[in-house]
């Protein structure tokens, strides 16, 4: 890395464009975060538990009623609870890729950046993880999809794709949070020793498991967060692959192709970059961090977002060439009927905004302008959205024997609801979060400042 | 492998304890049990008895088997000795289950006040009655008795009972068949329905008879002409303006000019007689010298080559068979027309030979539209001071231009012995209502030389206040003191079959003759008829349009719901029709060129507009009509009538001008011209299947004739080891091994080429064909008709003969001749009957939501007049051997189980529709909704109709899979039965609902691993093919190609 780019990434080097970070300043411009919740926060966080309301009234109905209160039908089985499964495994992408592959290949404009993206995977896969249960005909089993001992000697199948889902959701979530937690341990004993609240002391004294920040301590905290680095890494591009084989694994054309895990990864890390973008705006701009978070921390995840999206882009394009070219004239069909069919709108929304769209980021000016960048990264995750609603809905609306070909399907209020309240509930898990824990590593931001009177960082 | 659960003691003892404390605990007692203390005679809970009656869903009556279980009946079969319909039956007949459990049938005798329906006593109800008879007839007024065409003892009854009564008795039925009955007198002198040989004839040339729908006896019918379609060279031909489904059965669409039928018969008579390849005589080329071919070509638009060839096919094919019937039959000059045809097949020599007067069906007694205007006219003027309804509907059939309706409400007192409360019950005072015909005893004579008995198939339900109907009409006429009958129905019924005892008794007592007459369901003998000369030509004379409008307007009747009548039932409803596949509505049909110049779309609402009155409905655009042709079913737009018929759809019949037939008195059906237009709101059109093209991929694929031919020389001249290779081994499993080695032998050319689809993947390295060891064994639930060539998708595949699946010893399938099925849909109906299949009502079938467990997939290849392509498949789970929906259930919830079935464990299943979605086929329904708990909205059942239900299967709770099980509790029954006897299962033991109730049995079930069943012989055919087979799904389903005829260009 040239000195020029060390510069660029350090916050020290920043410091004409803002007030100058110090070890001090960071601490406070950090926990002031977490400090009494305003106004502004109450009045969000309370709009956000009431679309919760509405999505669990939309889930209670389902449950008494049955499943026929989605818009579901015959041919089109999976919908937009399927969709939103796949769109939340996406968003939670992006996490586990910016603080562990980027950890290891030393990217250090993650430092800034890694600990939202992370809390976003942990409350993505907990969002995610609802919507294979809501999405049955009868949740109050779907424990039966875990191997738990049982006397009647019943073993889930092995061979159902959805059945590795189940291992593969689980997993993720498993150490995705764990690499959350060990990342928070030093940040989590500095909000210890600060606070005065009990309740909220008792909080960080269990998220710092008795950090004293002693050397050995320092030792093994980079030795886990190496391991858990290297365990996390293929879960990135296992989990979703495994999520894409739900689809690639059956026979249904527009799901049976073997390109759906690398497209499925791509989109993944393309759709959570763009909602990490999304978050990080409105947070810098509301804690007013735009000093700690800089504009070239954003620019470097919006070359990613570009990364991303031209990848999915000849995916798609490629999907379109093998079924031009290959032997199956139902999936050609199939192909032909997705993009001028009764669905195109909805694939022609995909395409524009995960790949024409993107195209605009090649250019620098649009890249630092937050507020374009924002509005940009929303349609991206639209149009990540509609990827989604696109392989599953057309597909199945289109499927083998004619005679079964239908476009009943409309999204009903039900679906909707708990739509909206699936982002809810995320949302209040990262409305408290913000509040209660240390949005950035303090720690690690550390790293790049630039020791107490000396010129160069570390 | 020694025994890994060896329990101790005590985890014994603890384990006996748990189980007691869950049992106590989980349990919930019993609300009712079914208190067999004293056990009724010779019924013991939990079997199935079956009761020979007769259906009386239409004037028909083919014979039924009805199986009644614990007490009720809860399916409906057809008799496979009765001569009527010999096993078939038509959805119509299934559904009549639903008209005995309908939830809105009348619970008790009703009267009228002020408006209002208001339950009375028995006592009081009859005695009101007889006051009223009496005060009538003391008035010197005539009682009027209207009733559906009953046939047998209670028409006599009636007949008498209106005699004694001083008034005349009406039987009236909206489809009769006065202008076939009046035709046939005036041109064979025998005014009878005659009986039709499908199964002789070599070409059938219908000239708009619905035979296969509701016209004549459809399910008889249905059977002969399957077995004419059997063979490669018979050839029908369809003269209709509208493709009707019957019509979609034929090899070549005439579309003739609407009213163009007679031209056509007569031209075709004129070109057999002028060249002489018939009978015929001089007078009667004099008769039909105006209509030569081009002549004809003139007036129907039918080229004059197409007369020319189609007269000559049909002279040689000796016998062919004319037949005239449906809506063609019914204009102003249907007389005319139908003896045009008659004089076709006379020329032809066909009367005798396929038109024979032998087994004539019973109409002789239905009265015609003259008969009820003059009843209409007396009632008008208030001559008329009591009318008794039974089981008719004029309110609601008739035009309202007979003034039926109108001249109802000057009768002083109407009864109607209806159940129901239709049209013409609501506008009566007093409800009598009687047994439906499943609780009671009576008989019916629809056939000559069949005399079919109704008995009760179980107690009448006890929460209807029921009388069988002949016993209401007795107690009324002794209370009101006239005639003489004896005092109770069932006397006077045995009183007439005494009667038949001498006839039929063959020696026996009266008791023994009356028991085994019930036993098989009546008696009946072989009658010949008479062979009719031609005995006088009418004058001919074509129906011209009436009215303004471009289009001519064709009313026909559904053939789910008749003439009507099979409306408030639910299957009926659901049950989409064969031909548009909408449900729950009405619809009309125009043409795409039509609807471009009107600027309609499918579904579009229009208004159809005549100048008697006017519908709006949604428009059902296809070109199975002609341009110049608006079609519209009958049977909807009840008013009354239960919650399923009322407020659905409209009634056609609004729509006809006052015109009858002059020669017959019928009413003309057709003869109008219309006028339509969009308009901005009419009934939904709810379609279960919309696309209608296969898009080339061989979901029902046909066989050209002269493959066929080709194919059987073909395999005559290589005859030898391979035929018996494939047929004759005995050893389970021998297929496989003896079916690959022909392929590997380079044989079986045209097998191995069936195989090769456009859809398949080219073969690679590891696709190429396995050999596999002839001595392989290979276990019953791998067996697979699609076991050739083994494709090995990979060098480590696992052996299919693997798994601990090796003591059974079936492979259950089918095998489904598309050649044989007409699309009719009664299997469907038989399905819903046995596997206890909810309805869900328009609103989810608009979703895709319907649960039929089976259903007739439609592909029209090609719909222009000419060669006709329609082709119809039967699409039901198709128990693959590698099936799609099994590996990818999470729960083991559908598994191969070891009889090669394709399991559905509802208790495992979590809801998922992962299987929904890979299954190529999508045969398998969702419960969507809580279809079976009383206390949802959603509930289907509501009784009584729950009584129907079979407890043999599961009803299913929300949130499950459910499919084609292959009927597995008819299997299982079949298996405990052969194993009570001592012996194994025999070919023909088990069948399943659909294929038993198939009137063409298209469908035939058995076991695969016998090679001489006859499930194996088909499947092993050279028709045979496999849906999807590309998937390599190895499907337990075989289907058999459709034959598909050469048809002439010109």
């Amino acid at each position: 890395m040239s000195s020029d780019e060390a510069k660029k990434l350090s916050h020290a080097a920043t410091a004409d464009a803002g007030p100058v970070i110090t070890q001090k300043s960071l601490n406070d411009d950090v926990l002031r975060m977490i400090s009494k919740p305003g106004r502004l926060w109450w009045i969000i966080f309370i709009i956000d538990l009431m679309i919760l309301a509405v999505g669990l009234i939309a889930e209670r109905n389902q449950i008494l009623y049955g499943i026929g209160v989605a818009g579901h039908t015959r041919p089109v089985m999976w919908a937009s609870y399927v969709a939103n499964f796949v769109f939340w495994v996406g968003i939670a992408h992006c996490g586990t890729l910016v603080s562990a592959i980027l950890f290891l290949f030393r990217s250090h404009f993650r430092r800034a950046v890694y600990r939202v993206a992370e809390a976003m995977t942990v409350f993505g896969v907990l969002t995610a993880g609802l919507f294979p249960l809501l999405h049955t005909g009868r949740p109050w089993f779907a424990y039966w999809l875990f191997p738990y001992p049982n006397q009647r000697q019943l073993w889930p199948n092995f061979r159902s794709p959805l059945e590795w889902d189940v291992f593969a959701v689980t997993t993720y979530l498993t150490v995705s949070s764990i690499f959350f937690l060990v990342g928070i341990i030093p940040d989590a004993a500095v909000a210890r020793d600060r606070t005065n609240n009990r309740w909220l002391k008792l909080i960080y004294t269990v998220f710092s498991m008795g950090w004293t920040g002693s050397n050995n301590q320092w030792k093994n905290f980079y030795g886990a967060y190496l391991y858990f680095a290297a365990l996390a890494t293929p879960l990135v591009l296992s989990v979703h692959s495994v999520v894409s084989w739900d689809f690639a694994m059956s026979q249904v054309p527009g799901w049976h192709s073997t390109i759906f895990a690398p497209y499925f990864v791509a989109g993944a890390i393309f759709s959570g970059v763009a909602m990490v973008i999304n978050l990080l705006i409105p947070i810098r701009k509301a804690f007013k961090l735009e000093h700690i978070v800089t504009v070239d921390h954003i620019e470097k995840l919006s070359k990613l977002v570009l990364l991303t999206s031209s990848i999915v882009g000849y995916s798609y394009l490629c999907e379109f060439f093998s079924a031009w070219y290959g032997p199956s004239k139902v999936e050609r069909d199939l192909f032909w009927w997705r993009a001028t069919g009764h669905f195109a709108w909805a694939f022609w929304i995909m395409f524009t905004c995960n790949v024409i769209i993107p195209l605009s980021l090649w250019f620098k000016p649009v890249r630092r302008n937050m507020g374009l960048l924002f509005v940009l990264c929303l349609s991206f995750n639209v149009g990540m959205y509609f990827e989604r609603f696109v392989i599953i809905v057309t597909s199945l609306a289109h499927p083998f024997n004619p005679s079964t070909w239908d476009v009943n399907y409309r999204m009903s209020w039900t679906e909707g609801a708990i739509l909206a309240g699936s982002f809810a509930w995320f949302f209040m898990f990262f409305l408290i979060f913000v509040r209660l824990l240390p949005a950035f590593s303090i720690a690690e931001i550390k790293e790049t400042l630039t020791a107490p009177m000396r010129r160069k960082p570390s | 492998m020694t025994d890994s659960v060896v329990f101790k003691r005590r985890d014994f003892l603890k384990l006996v304890g748990l189980g007691a404390v869950g049992a106590a605990g989980c349990a919930p007692p019993a609300d009712k049990l079914i208190p067999y203390l004293v056990p009724p005679q010779d019924i013991l809970p939990g079997i199935g008895y079956w009761y020979a009656s007769t259906c009386r869903e239409c004037p028909v009556g083919c014979g039924i088997l009805v199986k009644s279980r614990d007490g009720r009946a809860i399916k409906i079969e057809g008799n496979p000795a009765h001569p009527v319909n010999r096993g078939g039956l038509c959805a119509r007949g299934h559904a009549g289950l639903q008209g005995l459990y309908d939830p809105d049938r009348v619970t008790g005798p009703m009267m009228k006040t002020a408006g209002a329906w208001k339950p009375v006593s028995w006592d009081e109800a009859l005695q009101t009655a007889t006051a009223k008879l009496t005060e009538a007839r003391s008035a010197g007024k005539s009682v009027a008795l209207v009733t559906e065409n009953a046939t047998g003892s209670f028409h006599k009854l009636s007949a008498a009972w209106a005699a004694a009564a001083g008034g005349t008795h009406l039987v009236y039925e909206p489809f009769n068949t006065h202008a076939l009955r009046e035709a046939n007198r005036r041109t064979f002198g025998v005014g009878a329905v005659p009986n039709y040989d499908f199964a002789r004839a070599n070409m059938v040339i219908s000239f708009g008879a619905d035979f296969l729908e509701t016209w004549g006896n459809p399910v008889g019918q249905a059977r002969g002409f399957s077995e004419m379609r059997a063979r490669p060279e018979s050839y029908f031909v369809t003269v209709e303006p509208r493709l009707s489904n019957t019509g979609a059965n034929a090899d070549e669409w005439v579309a003739a000019k609407p009213g163009g039928e007679m031209a056509l018969a007569l031209g075709m008579a004129h070109v057999i007689l002028s060249e002489g390849l018939g009978g015929g005589n001089g007078g009667m080329i004099d008769a039909v010298r105006d209509w030569t071919p081009e002549a004809v070509e003139l007036q129907t638009e039918v080229p004059a080559a197409t007369v020319r060839r189609l007269a000559q096919k049909f002279a040689n094919a000796k016998p062919g068979l004319a037949v005239a019937g449906g809506i063609a039959s019914q204009s102003e000059h249907a007389v005319a027309m139908i003896a045009a045809v008659n004089l076709l097949n006379h020329v032809a020599g066909n009367v005798g030979e396929t038109v024979r007067f032998d087994r004539t069906l019973d109409f002789d007694s239905v009265a015609s539209l003259g008969d009820l205007q003059t009843l209409a006219g007396q009632m008008a003027d208030g001559s008329v001071g009591a009318l008794v309804v039974h089981g008719a509907n004029p309110v609601y059939a008739a035009p309202a231009w007979t003034g039926f309706a109108a001249a109802m409400d000057k009768v002083p007192f109407k009864i109607s012995l209806s159940g129901v409360l239709d049209e013409t019950t609501e506008h009566c005072d007093l409800i009598l209502p009687s047994l439906h015909a499943l609780e009671s005893l009576g008989d019916a004579a629809t056939a000559r030389g069949v005399f079919s008995i109704i008995q009760p198939t179980m107690q009448p339900l006890p929460m209807f206040k029921t009388k069988a109907a002949g016993d209401t009409l007795i107690a009324l006429a002794r209370g009101a003191g006239f005639g003489s009958f004896p005092s109770t129905w069932s006397e006077y019924l045995k009183g007439e079959w005494r009667g038949m005892h001498g006839r039929f008794g063959g020696g026996k007592d009266f008791g023994g003759f009356w028991d085994q007459t019930l036993a098989q369901g009546g008696v009946w003998e072989d009658v010949t008829g008479t062979s009719p000369g031609w005995s006088g030509t009418p004058v001919f004379a074509a129906p011209e349009l009436r009215g303004s409008g471009d289009l001519a307007l064709v009313l026909y009747p559904s053939p789910n719901l008749f003439d009507g009548r099979g409306a408030n039932k639910g299957w009926l409803q659901e049950i989409p029709d064969p031909t548009t596949k909408a449900v729950w509505g009405s619809w009309a049909e125009i043409h795409p060129d039509t609807a471009k110049k009107l600027g309609i779309a499918m579904g579009d609402a229009i208004k159809v507009e005549t100048e008697s009155g006017s519908v709006s409905v949604p428009a059902f655009v296809w070109a199975g009509v002609r341009p110049d042709v608006v079609a519209v079913p009958l049977g909807q737009g009840h008013t009354s009538y239960g919650r399923f018929a009322k407020d659905r759809g409209v009634n056609a019949v609004a729509l006809l001008a006052p015109v009858q037939d002059a020669a017959s008195g019928a009413v003309a059906y057709f003869g109008e011209r219309a006028k339509v237009s969009k308009t901005a709101a009419a009934g939904e059109l709810v379609r279960t299947q919309r696309e209608r093209s296969q898009h080339d991929r061989e979901i029902a694929a046909v066989i050209p004739v002269s493959a066929l031919l080709g194919l059987n020389t073909g395999r005559g001249a290589t005859e030898g080891p391979h035929a018996t290779g494939e047929h004759g081994a005995g050893a389970p499993g021998a297929h496989g091994g003896a079916a690959a080695g022909e392929h590997a032998g380079g044989h079986h050319v045209m097998a191995g080429s069936l195989m090769l689809h456009p859809l398949q993947s080219k073969p690679g390295k590891y696709t190429e064909p396995r050999i596999k060891d002839p001595n392989a064994k290979v276990p019953p639930h791998s067996v697979s008709a699609a076991e050739q060539p083994v494709i090995v998708r990979s060098p480590r595949q696992i052996p299919v003969d693997r798994g601990n699946y090796g003591t059974a010893t079936h492979r259950w399938a089918m095998a489904i001749d598309l050649n044989s099925c007409t699309g009719c849909t009664a299997c469907v109906a038989a399905c819903y009957a046995e596997n206890n299949i909810p309805i869900v009502g328009p609103e989810h079938i608009k979703r895709g939501r319907e649960m039929s467990w089976i259903r007739i997939e439609r592909f029209e290849e090609n719909l222009k007049p000419g060669p006709n392509d329609v082709r119809f498949v039967p699409m039901m789970c198709q128990h693959c051997s590698d099936a799609p929906c099994e590996t990818v259930c999470p729960v083991y919830a559908t598994y191969h189980n070891p009889e090669g079935l394709n399991a559905q464990v509802y208790n495992r299943c979590v809801g998922t529709r992962y299987c929904s979605n890979n299954c190529p086929y999508k045969v398998r329904a969702f419960n969507f909704f809580d279809y079976s708990a009383p206390e949802k909205p959603s509930f289907a059942f509501p009784e009584p109709l729950n009584w129907q239900l079979n407890p043999d299967v599961t009803v299913r709770s929300k949130g499950v899979m459910e499919k084609c099980t292959m009927c597995i509790q008819r299997i299982l029954e079949g298996k405990g039965t052969a194993k009570d006897e001592g012996r194994a299962v025999r070919d023909g033991d088990i069948t399943t609902a659909c294929a038993q109730s198939c009137p063409t049995q298209a469908i035939v079930f058995g076991d695969l691993i016998d090679p001489e069943s006859n499930v194996s012989k088909l499947s092993h055919g050279e028709r045979r093919y496999w849906v999807l087979n590309e998937l390599n799904t190895k499907p337990g389903v075989t289907y058999l190609k459709k034959i598909q005829r050469e048809v002439a260009s010109t």
